[in-house]
């Protein structure tokens, strides 16, 4: 559960959203859309923690956030493998001398099934395609097993069988209880996903409910 | 009737010459007390290069571009020890005489990696001594020419000096068996003394602190100091002792203490002029040599 | 003949390879994140930035190498925060601002040991002697070389976390990643101590970087990059010692080129990403 008063997200005191005030209630799925440069990716750091708030203040009722960042933010030549940064999701829970408890193991496994990377667990990180990185990305936040899922357009370069699968996996997560705020272009994937729409626009954030064929606009109490 | 005034002019300006010493720069200390003690109360000296300072790689400063440009006398010693000297000296704009204090000296040719170079380290033998202290002398006079029989006094009386230290150092290493007269130091600075007094000097550096030690010459030195049983290691006041110290460690030699070849130490330490560097080293080398 | 009889026979060539074996181990792994982290230069500029430090060391206590030591120390810890502070409050990013600082640093130590020492001290301090490594220098490298390792091993995995991917571990751990990053950067200003006494404050960070980037064309993973990293670093000290043994070239700079010629073949030749297996990748088609 998330909620916003008067949220103002922005770089060094200088906001570039207008004020956000709402609420992502436990369990929902709410879409983020917005052109360009209206602070889309922004206001997701800034819940994550990452950046301050520019105005106002939003608050959240678990510490437990999983970001999945921008593909292009990363290193691709990094030598890592499919394996290691799905690893990288249970780090937290390793014991101190740096084993990984059996539970943690056995979500691995899962998640990588899941995103159907098990075959591939060993491929080095400069031989994905961007479908696959993603999925490892996903696999990753799967592990982490948080409250709380942030993703920035997760779907930037992956193919329509692909992204079926991994919103299958965000409605699984939603359905047992984690809040999700997912960053959008595409609308079709919207109204066919989403039951919660959060519009930024310069001047406005407006919370629309997409499945109704004409927008209307609502305040969420 | 124009040469009145101009010959009154003279007069006039002539006590006025008298009154100011004469401006002298020296590269290095050990020419800077040489001049000092021919020129005395007549002169001015500046060493570019200071006490314990390495006079190979020297740094100017501004102010020293300065003194030179304002000098009437500058003295090096040649032989490729200032390289610096020559950029130095264009660069200040002084455009009087350059004295070589090396000059006409008998110079020690030295086979170093495939090619011969010439030993600059002249000054450590007091028969060369000499040679600088006159073409000094001869220097100051012709600069200074109001005071040349104040000069030619002093030089007289240095000379003596030198001369009379030379012979003392002869007879005392004639008193030392040959096989004993083996001594390690830093660099190949003592050549013309070794030659002059009959002592060998092994040394890890070339002629000049600026190269670096290869491990080849290193291995070469300990095992030259091995074989010819050499027990005393000097190290000198300018450079890095750590070398030394690793080589007289493997081939056993002991610190037998510090020289000062090519700078002179400040006032309070024991090499402060010329002379009393020479008479310091050769005392500490003929300590070691009796032990 | 043993080829490498001068290593039996000589202490000094002993104490040399020993030295270039610690900082092998220790300060070329670091390299190794260092290039992940984009901050190779930054290394380099770290290096230039122990000078003030060292000389400061210098102009009370000589030639000691403990006093040169914690004073190098202590220089490169102020430069690598004051410009972490610099790169966390400006628009200057963390490799401008190092760049920024060094060159001063630079410079101040030049014109300190310059009021008191000679060039002969000061070349010694920029290029070091490693021929001259006593006893006691190659325990206090040793020493620095085991603690360094010791301290990668326990954060190894958060860090090459933070490395990959910042804002994973910022997002949970918000303290962690700052502290993760100053201890690494505490971590390279003591290797790079370390090594100025061996190859000097211009050259030690040679031995730590160009293994380093040497590796990343032989390795697809991350732990067999560093083991290659600090292998290859091994090799061209002893080539480099070798090198000054047989053909009486100075010994500190020997090293670092045999590491830049084995690099030059490694960016030709690596099995990883070389040039070469680039183009038989092309040629054959292979997908990746």
């Amino acid at each position: 559960m998330i909620q916003f008063t008067h949220l103002y997200a922005g770089y060094a005191g200088r906001s570039i959203t207008p004020a956000i005030t709402g609420s992502l209630p436990k369990g929902s799925l709410t879409a983020l859309t917005g052109d360009n440069g209206c602070g889309k990716s922004t206001l997701l750091k800034t819940l994550a923690g990452l950046l301050p708030a520019c105005g106002g203040h939003y608050q959240c009722d678990s510490a437990n956030i999983a970001l999945l960042p921008q593909q292009q933010s990363l290193d691709r030549t990094f030598p890592l493998t499919v394996n290691d940064i799905v690893c990288m999701g249970g780090w937290s829970q390793r014991t101190w001398y740096g084993r990984l408890p059996h539970a943690v193991k056995v979500r691995i496994d899962e998640a990588l099934t899941l995103t159907g990377m098990s075959d591939l667990f060993n491929t080095p990180l400069n031989q994905l395609s961007g479908g696959q990185l993603q999925r490892t990305l996903f696999a990753r936040m799967w592990v982490e097993d948080s409250d709380i899922w942030l993703l920035d357009e997760p779907f930037t370069g992956v193919d329509e069988p692909t992204m079926a699968r991994l919103m299958e996996l965000v409605a699984q997560a939603s359905e047992r209880g984690k809040t999700i705020l997912v960053v959008l272009h595409d609308e079709q994937l919207v109204s066919r996903y989403f039951t919660r729409q959060l519009v930024l626009a310069p001047d406005s954030a407006q919370w629309v409910n997409p499945t109704v064929s004409t927008p209307s606009l609502y305040r969420v109490s | 009737m124009k040469l009145l005034p101009l010959a009154t002019a003279l007069c006039l300006a002539s006590p006025l010459t008298f009154a100011a010493p004469l401006h002298v720069v020296a590269s290095f200390t050990v020419l800077a007390d040489m001049a000092k003690q021919i020129g005395g109360a007549d002169i001015e000296v500046k060493s570019l290069v200071g006490p314990n300072g390495d006079p190979h790689s020297f740094e100017p400063t501004a102010q020293d571009s300065r003194a030179l440009a304002q000098a009437q006398m500058v003295v090096v010693n040649g032989l490729g020890l200032e390289g610096w000297m020559d950029r130095l000296v264009t660069a200040s704009g002084y455009r009087g005489q350059l004295t070589v204090a090396s000059q006409g000296i008998k110079q020690n040719r030295m086979q170093e990696e495939g090619k011969t170079i010439v030993d600059p380290h002249a000054w450590n033998s007091l028969a060369n001594g000499a040679v600088y202290a006159k073409n000094i002398m001869q220097a100051l006079e012709n600069a200074d020419p109001a005071h040349a029989q104040q000069y030619a006094q002093r030089g007289a009386d240095y000379l003596k000096k030198i001369h009379a230290l030379d012979d003392w150092a002869v007879k005392q290493y004639q008193t030392i068996p040959q096989a004993k007269r083996i001594v390690l130091t830093s660099h190949d600075a003592f050549g013309y003394y070794g030659k002059r007094y009959g002592v060998t000097f092994s040394a890890p550096l070339g002629l000049s602190t600026e190269s670096e030690a290869s491990a080849q010459q290193v291995g070469s030195l300990i095992k030259e100091l091995k074989q010819r049983h050499i027990k005393h290691y000097f190290t000198e006041n300018q450079t890095d002792p750590r070398l030394v110290t690793q080589i007289a460690q493997a081939s056993g030699a002991m610190p037998g203490g510090e020289l000062y070849p090519e700078a002179l130490s400040t006032q309070q330490g024991p090499a402060a002029s010329y002379l009393a560097a020479f008479r310091y080293n050769t005392q500490q080398l003929l300590a070691s040599m009796r032990e | 003949m043993n080829v490498f009889q001068p290593f039996i026979e000589f202490d000094f060539m002993r104490h040399a390879l020993l030295s270039c074996i610690c900082l092998s181990l220790s300060a070329t792994p670091l390299g190794v994140l260092l290039s992940l982290r984009r901050l190779s230069l930054a290394g380099d500029a770290l290096s230039h930035a122990v000078l003030p430090g060292a000389a400061v060391g210098y102009l009370f206590f000589g030639m000691s190498t403990l006093a040169m030591g914690i004073g190098g120390l202590l220089a490169g810890l102020i430069v690598a925060l004051l410009s972490g502070l610099i790169s966390r409050t400006t628009l200057l990013k963390e490799d401008a601002s190092f760049s920024g600082l060094y060159m001063g640093a630079l410079a101040l130590g030049i014109t300190l040991i310059s009021v008191k020492g000679s060039g002969m001290d000061l070349l010694n301090i920029l290029f070091g002697s490693l021929l001259a490594v006593s006893h006691q220098a190659l325990c206090f490298t040793a020493i620095i070389s085991l603690c360094s390792l010791a301290v990668l091993v326990i954060i190894y995995r958060p860090l090459v976390i933070d490395t990959f991917d910042g804002d994973f571990l910022r997002v949970r751990h918000k303290g962690l990643a700052v502290s993760l990053h100053a201890l690494f950067l505490f971590q390279v200003v003591l290797n790079l101590v370390s090594g100025f006494q061996i190859l000097g404050t211009l050259m030690s960070v040679g031995l730590m970087m160009i293994p380093a980037i040497s590796a990343r064309f032989w390795a697809q993973r991350l732990l067999p990059t560093l083991v290659i990293g600090a292998m290859i670093a091994l090799l061209s000290s002893v080539l480099g010692l070798l090198l000054s043994w047989y053909s009486a070239l100075p010994a500190g700079p020997a090293v670092v080129l045999c590491s830049a010629v084995i690099f030059l073949f490694s960016c030709f030749a690596g099995r990883a990403n070389g040039g070469l297996a680039h183009f038989y990748r092309h040629r054959s088609g292979a997908l990746h």
